[in-house]
């Protein structure tokens, strides 16, 4: 063979293999983000970050009316069990306001949802900008070829194999309890706030409103000896982040609704997240005030 | 712009290569000359805008040095030559140290400077080493002054303009003086060349750097065994990630038409840190050679090993000081000039042959060793990790790598590992590989792949940028 034909081979096989993998990929649509996905069930596979920010281009807007805006805290709230409202949970674990305003910029995008639950909690707002260099949007193309796209293949063949156990509901929720840690009983005298997550905060706060979506915040529940030791911190902190909401948008304040809940330590691995039997709690609360309160039908 | 970017594989390249072509065809070679510096400049200014300016007064000041060191003669020539020397040392200086220098100053005497807020130009320890060899050797009239629009696409040919290879004027000047042509077994062979380099740095470098940053993020942590891992991690980083960078060059050069310098050829398999300078950053080893160790030694007025030794410390610290204004670098330079040192003594006084695998990996070790001046933060920082070399209590511990590195993680990152420790230790050069591979279905589909796996890593959040943009 002479350089010449050689040359014209590589280069037609390698234009070839591309096109190959991306028509596969695109065609096994693994983060549902090319063409017609509603009515479709996609799991998270591997990476939370990627694959929520990639449901956030069509799988969400196509299949959810509304969603959950939160940090680990809020993890394992099974959004599924919300009557009237089809709603996907937004939360990732270390996330904070800023993150989270990624996937909601794509989802607002495309779809406006009837309902977005905001997380009243200074996990969200103590540091802003991207945490990993995910969520950008390369991702978007990696989802036509991508080490990202590999690992949640790989992770997929590992659950459907037994090896590994898939920990998310098709709404976003996790099933697997978080880890159990050390209570930590230090006080606050206050929450540190990132001004560039207040601004991110109020942001999102402010296209949701744009878009016609009602915004309910929601103040988790915190084990009571933990939250007596930072009683003073976290009333600063509700009166940095309250006067947010408008006078119509309401704030459900699961510490002093959830008394037994939050005074049974039991309900918590870690003294801040709920045991799934809890979370289960918390989310039949708000099902319940959110229905009570006319917001849901 | 990086060579790993899709915007350069399949918008720049293609398009400059075509432009050039055309115009050294069918065009008068001056119109080919201008092609490639407007394609180099526009190349430079994707990367960084603001130093083009910086670039194109550095191509000026030392193009009319060049013609008035050329024209003169006895002591104007000299002063001529100091006055150049001095310039770009200075304009270098400007950017690399002068704010170390100021932030000492501050330190030491507690006076307030206002440190220049200064961008570090892409490529100016690259640029301006290659013009101080131009303006020498023109002084020693060992190559013709350049007109201007060849010393412009000498000294901004996009290939090595960021990051070398450093070219000397005497290789480039006589390709650049008519336009390069190229053919098919160039391109071919720059096919097999820019697959493996891609290869080498979005593959093997990036996989080698996740198990090199952990440890280099927290040395005080680590066990013995992470430490170890750590170390070579970075050496094998930093290999595939400046060899895999100058192949790519090499190759890029080769679509235009040009020859580059090697600059790699696998380092790891030296026996002597001597050997190991003549198979790393060879260009840069040139340099050091012919442009420090060799005035040094000539300085001294007799030739002996003690004036040899002092002139390579001297000279590989001055090395190490290129690569950057922190005590770390000149503790990598020095710790090599001592290792040559060691070398020279060795090989002319005790005269006694080291068994090759033994003296293989006392290089290897040594080198790892130089590299954790050279990667780590401070000094503090570097003796911790070396210090974490030594069996301790926290021996076999890998819990800081399990948990930067998840199970998933680990085994997408193995095979280029085991990949790269063979390509290292028992591969040739790419250079050797591009030229000995036969043009066959069974290397079209290989090279084919290779394209495809990189495509894939570089349409990831994998992909970093080159080690040596930064110097």
């Amino acid at each position: 063979m002479n350089p010449r034909s050689w040359n014209i081979i590589v280069i037609a096989l390698t234009v070839l293999l591309a096109a190959t993998a991306a028509i596969l990929d695109y065609e096994r649509n693994f983060f549902g983000v090319f063409g017609d996905v509603k009515g479709q069930r996609y799991l998270v596979y591997d990476n939370e970050r990627t694959t929520k920010y990639l449901f956030g281009y069509n799988y969400i807007p196509s299949n959810f009316d509304g969603i959950l805006i939160g940090s680990s805290i809020s993890r394992n709230w099974n959004t599924g069990e919300i009557t009237g409202v089809r709603m996907y949970n937004l939360s990732m674990d270390g996330a904070n306001i800023s993150e989270e305003s990624l996937i909601v910029d794509q989802v607002l995008h495309r779809r406006h949802p009837k309902i977005a639950i905001i997380l009243i909690f200074p996990y969200l707002t103590e540091t802003s900008g991207r945490k990993s260099g995910f969520m950008n949007t390369q991702e978007y193309w990696g989802a036509l070829g991508s080490v990202q796209l590999l690992r949640a293949y790989g992770h997929k063949w590992l659950i459907d194999h037994g090896k590994v156990r898939e920990d998310f509901n098709e709404f976003g929720a996790r099933d697997d309890e978080p880890p159990h840690g050390q209570p930590n009983l230090q006080a606050h005298a206050e929450f540190v706030i990132d001004p560039g997550a207040l601004n991110d905060y109020s942001d999102v706060l402010a296209r949701l409103r744009s878009s016609g979506t009602k915004i309910v915040g929601v103040i988790p529940p915190t084990e009571i000896e933990h939250w007596n030791l930072d009683r003073g911190a976290y009333l600063a902190y509700y009166s940095r982040v309250l006067p947010m909401f408008h006078a119509d948008e309401p704030v459900i304040n699961l510490q002093t609704d959830l008394e037994i809940v939050v005074k049974d330590k039991s309900n918590f691995v870690d003294g801040y997240h709920l045991s799934n039997a809890a979370a289960q709690e918390v989310v039949h609360a708000i099902n319940a005030r959110l229905h009570q309160d006319g917001l849901l039908q | 712009m990086l060579f790993n970017s899709f915007h350069f594989l399949l918008l720049f390249l293609p398009l400059a290569c075509i432009a050039y072509y055309l115009s050294a065809h069918y065009l008068p070679a001056r119109v080919a000359k201008v092609v490639l510096v407007v394609a180099s400049l526009v190349f430079y200014s994707l990367g960084s805008q603001k130093a083009l300016p910086l670039l194109v007064g550095s191509i000026l000041l030392n193009y009319v040095a060049g013609k008035a060191i050329h024209g003169a003669t006895g002591v104007s020539k000299r002063y001529l030559l100091i006055g150049a020397l001095t310039a770009n040392i200075a304009f270098l200086a400007c950017f690399k140290y002068v704010n170390f220098v100021l932030g000492s100053l501050t330190a030491f005497t507690h006076w307030k400077i206002a440190l220049p807020n200064w961008e570090f130009p892409l490529g100016i320890s690259f640029f301006t080493l290659q013009q101080l060899m131009y303006v020498v050797d023109c002084s020693e009239a060992s190559v013709p002054a350049n007109d201007l629009l060849t010393h412009a696409a000498f000294v901004s040919f996009f290939p090595s303009v960021i990051s070398g290879p450093i070219t000397r004027a005497r290789q480039m000047i006589p390709q650049l003086e008519q336009p390069a042509m190229t053919d098919a077994e160039k391109i071919s062979q720059g096919i097999k060349l820019f697959a493996i380099g891609l290869f080498k740095k979005v593959v093997l470098a990036d996989a080698f750097s996740r198990i090199a940053d952990p440890g280099f993020a927290q040395p005080a942590a680590i066990s013995t065994l992470e430490a170890w891992a750590s170390s070579f991690g970075y050496t094998f980083q930093i290999y595939f990630d400046f060899s895999g960078y100058t192949d790519m060059a090499l190759a890029t050069a080769l679509f235009l038409g040009y020859t580059l310098p090697i600059n790699f050829n696998v380092p790891f398999r030296s026996h002597s840190v001597t050997e190991f300078w003549q198979r790393w950053h060879i260009t840069l080893s040139n340099f050091i050679t012919t442009y420090l160790y060799t005035p040094i030694i000539k300085s001294f007025k007799k030739g002996t090993l003690l004036n040899s030794s002092v002139a390579t410390l001297l000279a590989m610290a001055i090395a190490g000081l290129w690569h950057g204004p922190a005590a770390t670098f000149i503790a990598f330079g020095t710790l090599h000039g001592g290792g040559l040192v060691v070398n020279q003594w060795w090989r002319r006084k005790i005269k006694r042959p080291i068994p090759k695998p033994l003296a293989w990996a006392a290089t290897l070790v040594f080198v790892n060793l130089a590299f954790i001046f050279f990667r780590s933060t401070d000094m503090a920082n570097a003796w911790r990790m070396c210090a974490a070399l030594w069996p301790r209590q926290n021996l076999l511990s890998l819990a800081l790598m399990r948990q930067a590195v998840p199970l998933g993680e680990a085994l997408l990152i193995v095979i280029p590992i085991i990949v790269g420790v063979f390509m290292a230790f028992l591969g040739s050069s790419s250079t050797a590989v591009s030229q000995s591979m036969k043009p066959t279905l069974v290397t079209a589909f290989a090279t084919a792949c290779l394209i495809l796996i990189s495509m894939i890593y570089m349409n990831s959040n994998t992909a970093k940028q080159f080690v040596y943009f930064r110097f």
